[in-house]
């Protein structure tokens, strides 16, 4: 069983073992949402929760942060989408692929990630 | 007379499906969702509570590996398809590539009508912008991509 879990019809990311939910999407621009899998999160690549990542990254406090994510599939996804992950919803709503955390404040989704050893093998099962 | 009426009218009808049936482009996601190109934008719209409607790019070709398409891509992917409000559709007669938003071989078939690569772009109401046999430029594509805006 994954980590956390997207299940795109509820727009939903959670992390059960830390009793933790965020709102979220995933598309629909470019390629759209993701396909339907199982991921890897890139633990030890996860920026600072910080105002110097880029507008899209970026929550409704200006703050924001980007995790990597990595299909354990084959998928042309990321050739033709670019880089696929994790970050807050920012700019206009939708996101390229990545999952957007809606909520007004991602901090506590970073906190949760970050709480992790480093060494922390997370996966993700998007649904 | 009322047989007449009747009969004009379901001549009439026939012919809108006919029309809706020919103008309309069935696409799914990657997670399998099934679209109309007539009703894609305002469902997405809704969907993602965006603020506009987005506009529906389709490369249509015969082979992935074509020149045409390889650069008709490139152009595409120079614009930031949040950015443009695009959602970009691969219509491949060859196989499917479920990885984004594609259409079904047969599908595409009927996209090329004959040719071996074409663009259409189509606004957010489902009404095509543009349809071209031959890969448009940068410039070109932002024309369409924000004349198409709702």
């Amino acid at each position: 069983m994954a980590d956390l879990t997207f299940n795109r019809i509820k727009k939903v990311l959670s992390w059960p073992a830390k009793k933790l939910t965020w709102n979220a999407v995933s598309g629909p621009f470019g390629a759209g949402p993701l396909p339907i899998g199982l991921y890897d999160i890139a633990r030890r690549e996860i920026t600072e929760y910080t105002n110097q990542v880029d507008v899209p990254y970026q929550d409704k406090t200006g703050m924001g942060f980007f995790v990597p994510i990595h299909p354990r599939f084959q998928t042309n996804r990321v050739k033709t989408g670019g880089r696929l992950g994790i970050h807050p919803d920012g700019n206009k709503p939708g996101t390229l692929g990545c999952i957007g955390i809606t909520d007004a404040n991602a901090r506590s989704f970073h906190n949760a990630v970050k709480q992790t050893a480093p060494s922390t093998r997370l996966t993700l099962l998007v649904k | 007379m009322y047989k007449f009426i009747v009969l004009v009218g379901s001549l009439l009808i026939t012919a809108c499906s006919a029309q809706i049936a020919i103008n309309d482009i069935s696409f799914h996601d990657a997670q399998g969702v099934a679209y109309q190109s007539s009703s894609a934008g305002k469902i997405i719209k809704k969907n993602y509570n965006l603020d506009s409607l987005p506009v529906i790019i389709i490369l249509a070709t015969r082979d992935v590996r074509l020149p045409i398409f390889i650069s008709q891509l490139s152009n595409v992917n120079m614009l930031n398809a949040e950015e443009y409000e695009y959602l970009l559709v691969i219509a491949n007669t060859k196989s499917i590539d479920s990885s984004g938003y594609y259409t079904r071989t047969e599908q595409a078939e009927s996209v090329l009508k004959g040719n071996d690569f074409k663009i259409t772009i189509i606004d957010g109401q489902g009404n095509r912008v543009v349809e071209s046999p031959k890969a448009l430029g940068v410039v070109a594509l932002k024309k369409h991509l924000t004349s198409g805006r709702d």
